[in-house]
């Protein structure tokens, strides 16, 4: 066969000519739906930490600062696995995959997303306890009269009712 | 079928206690019976050895569990066979003198579980073990923590002194890209001898699934099994996960399971055919070939979100829908792919120069292939007519049509012979699937939990069937996961393929069962009659096979 078979593939190998690109001197483009760097939208993170709860590898975080009054949601991308799974679960599709994929840093800091949500204080005890977003949210899914009991963190919600409990039996008997 | 299944476990009652439940057949015996279903399942049932499990059930009923999964493939069944192991000194008898085959997995279980099996015939350790590594350090059992550090072994070179020199390859692979070490004992330029050793890159990945991650997020560390053919692997731990859950996933979830597998297994196969021809140093061939690649890849990143990572699975369906447009997309790229394939892999394969650095090299007899238990085009190619898909239906093999090329050859040529016409076959099973995609969700709604249900999950990966085998724990957890990956059955038939073998073919040897191991540019030779070591580049290495 040979010969023939040598001259086909040669001038197969002619006709296609240079078939690679110039990265990184020609952009490549990313198709739709490219699991790229995920990107926490400020705005809309309610800072449940659902995200964190989903991460396999555990890239995503959760930090309370009681001086600061404000939760702090942090993305490690050198951790990252690129799965998605915090896009699915989050409630406020406040996270998105982006196209971007040239995450390469020569600072360790540069691979963080800190996302700061203000948290707001018990109206009892004074401590922070929850996020406001996650609270205003929350909030309507609540009936009016008992929206005020809303801003009382749980610790101080359970004190107050065993209270209420035992003041209400004195009285009853 | 289903006669002839309960039939076979009414013959298995004679060893022990039997349960049967969709696809498996579990059987409890004691050491005493052992032996004699071995020998009936080999005999009689033309049972194949697909991996054993060692399982610390101390914390349940006070005793290890030894199980051997068979793989019956004229029944389409898996045939589990349980021993219980005594939790004070744990041994039990071994199996590997009646199947050579269960060689590596006994010792794996050996060194990760410790417990011992009588009658094994190798006393070495499988797993290297790092030599600060406490004596009795398991760490699959219960009570060791799955954050306890090990340091990482440094490779030792431990070759005693044979006739001939011995040309140790590794622990770099001179044509893949992990880390193993093979030892050629070479007389002149004939191998006379091999000797591999592996394992250097053990990454407890099994012990992190039974740890720190749920039911839902070991899918993705599946997927990192492998770097070529990961997906394979998720899909094979998800459908054990559904069958110990009693899961049925949605129809079109099973559709967009296998059109991504065979995906999967056409860009393997080319990659493979790449690496052949460039380590014959053919690389005009393994330049087309990778070209005609590209596509397939560029497919699965518009498909998946990624190249590589499809991360599309989860237990009880998908993640990811294929639509209208994407359908088209798929039948352009697969009908491209075919057409510049078939146009130029004949021309590449009829070379002289190719078949003759193919055509009996590397022979794997078939009475040899069938003693080892070797899977996938490995095995086909020493006619061996085996493939998961078909003989234990899984996803939506049920409703393509194909083909399983098989091969008589038994030599390198053959496994190229068999690649290739996968290929085709896998490009028309996408062609069927994606036309004919049913409309239902894409997943199950709601995924109930069972705690302590057992189930097995096999797929065809491009190298061969792939076993996953998982227990379920407690709070969506599993209790044991335990991944057989093709290339374990595959590396133990290379030495027999080495052997007799002119030096320069080594590298197309190791590289035709696709090994799933790799590599730097780097090779140790040893000169034993002279004490002494010459490092050599791969490039060197790759000369000695051009």
């Amino acid at each position: 066969m040979s010969s023939v078979g040598r001259l086909d593939i040669l001038k197969k190998a002619l006709g296609i000519g240079v078939v690679t690109r110039k990265y990184p001197y020609v952009r490549v483009e990313p198709p739709e739906g490219f699991r790229g760097k995920p990107i926490i939208d400020p705005d809309k993170c309610l800072g449940c930490g659902a995200c964190a709860e989903a991460c396999p590898p555990k890239a995503i975080s959760t930090e309370d600062s009681q001086e600061e009054g404000a939760r702090y949601v942090k993305i490690f991308y050198g951790r990252c696995i690129f799965c998605g799974m915090c896009a699915d679960v989050c409630p406020a599709n406040a996270i998105e995959l982006s196209k971007e994929f040239e995450l390469a840093s020569k600072e360790r800091n540069d691979l963080y997303l800190v996302i700061k949500v203000p948290m707001v204080k018990c109206s009892v005890c004074g401590k922070y306890f929850t996020t406001a977003p996650l609270l205003l949210k929350s909030l309507e899914n609540v009936p009016e009269h008992l929206r005020p009991i809303m801003t009382v963190c749980p610790e101080c919600k359970s004190k107050l009712s065993s209270r209420f409990t035992s003041f209400a039996r004195r009285v009853g008997s | 079928m289903r006669s002839q299944v309960t039939e076979v476990a009414k013959k298995l009652k004679a060893f022990g206690e039997v349960y049967v439940r969709d696809g498996v057949v579990k059987v409890v015996t004691d050491e005493d019976r052992l032996k004699d279903l071995i020998l009936y399942m080999l005999q009689s049932l033309n049972a194949r050895l697909a991996t054993t499990v060692g399982v610390d059930t101390r914390v349940l009923t006070h005793n290890y569990r030894v199980i051997h999964i068979f793989s019956i493939d004229d029944l389409k069944i898996y045939v589990l066979v349980e021993l219980k192991v005594p939790k004070e000194r744990p041994a039990v008898r071994s199996i590997t003198p009646l199947i050579p085959g269960a060689d590596w997995s006994e010792r794996e279980v050996r060194d990760l579980l410790g417990i011992e099996f009588k009658g094994h015939p190798t006393k070495e350790y499988l797993i290297r073990r790092p030599k600060l590594w406490l004596e009795h350090a398991y760490p699959l059992r219960k009570d060791y923590p799955h954050s306890k550090k090990v340091l990482v072994p440094s490779p030792q070179y431990d070759i005693e002194p044979t006739k001939g020199f011995s040309v140790a390859i590794g622990p770099y692979h001179p044509a893949l890209h992990e880390p193993e070490h093979f030892e050629l004992v070479v007389d002149g330029e004939r191998i006379v001898e091999a000797r591999y050793c592996g394992f250097m890159v053990h990454r407890g990945i099994e012990k992190l699934g039974e740890s720190r991650l749920d039911i839902y997020q070991v899918p993705f560390i599946a997927e990192r099994i492998c770097g070529i053919c990961g997906f394979t692997h998720s899909v094979a731990y998800t459908q054990a996960v559904e069958s110990a859950l009693g899961i049925d996933p949605p129809e079109r979830a099973k559709y967009i399971r296998s059109i991504l597998l065979e995906i999967e297994r056409v860009h393997s196969h080319l990659l493979w055919f790449g690496v052949l021809f460039h380590v014959l140093g053919f690389d005009t061939g393994f330049m087309n070939v990778w070209r005609i690649r590209e596509p397939v890849m560029e497919l699965a990143e518009l498909l998946t979100g990624n190249r590589k990572t499809y991360g599309v699975n989860k237990v009880g369906g998908v993640r990811r829908d294929i639509d209208e447009s994407k359908v088209k997309k798929v039948k352009e790229v697969v009908n491209r792919v075919r057409k510049e394939f078939t146009e130029l892999i004949d021309k590449f394969l009829n070379l002289s120069e190719v078949i003759e650095r193919t055509k009996g090299v590397g022979v794997l007899e078939v009475s040899d292939a069938k003693k080892l238990c070797v899977v996938g085009p490995n095995a086909r190619a020493s006619s061996i007519d085996i493939d998961t898909r078909r003989d234990h239906p899984y996803a939506a093999y049920p409703n393509a049509e194909f083909k399983v090329p098989v091969s008589d050859g038994c030599d390198v040529y053959s496994r190229a012979l068999v690649r290739r016409d996968e290929i085709l076959e896998s490009l028309s099973i996408i062609e069927q699937l994606v036309s004919d995609l049913p409309k239902t969700p894409l997943s199950v709604e709601e995924v109930p939990f069972k705690e302590l249900s057992e189930g097995v999950g096999a797929t065809e990966a491009p190298r061969g069937e792939n076993v996953h085998y998982v227990i379920t724990g407690r709070s969506r957890k599993l209790f044991r996961w335990r991944v057989r990956a093709p290339s374990y059955a595959n590396i133990p038939s290379l030495l027999y393929m080495l052997r007799g073998q002119h030096l320069a073919d080594a590298p197309a040897i190791i590289a035709s069962i696709d090994p799933c191991f790799s590599c730097t540019d780097r090779v140790l030779v040893i000169n034993l009659r002279y004490g002494t070591k010459r490092y050599v580049t791969l490039r060197k290495l790759r000369s000695l096979g051009e």
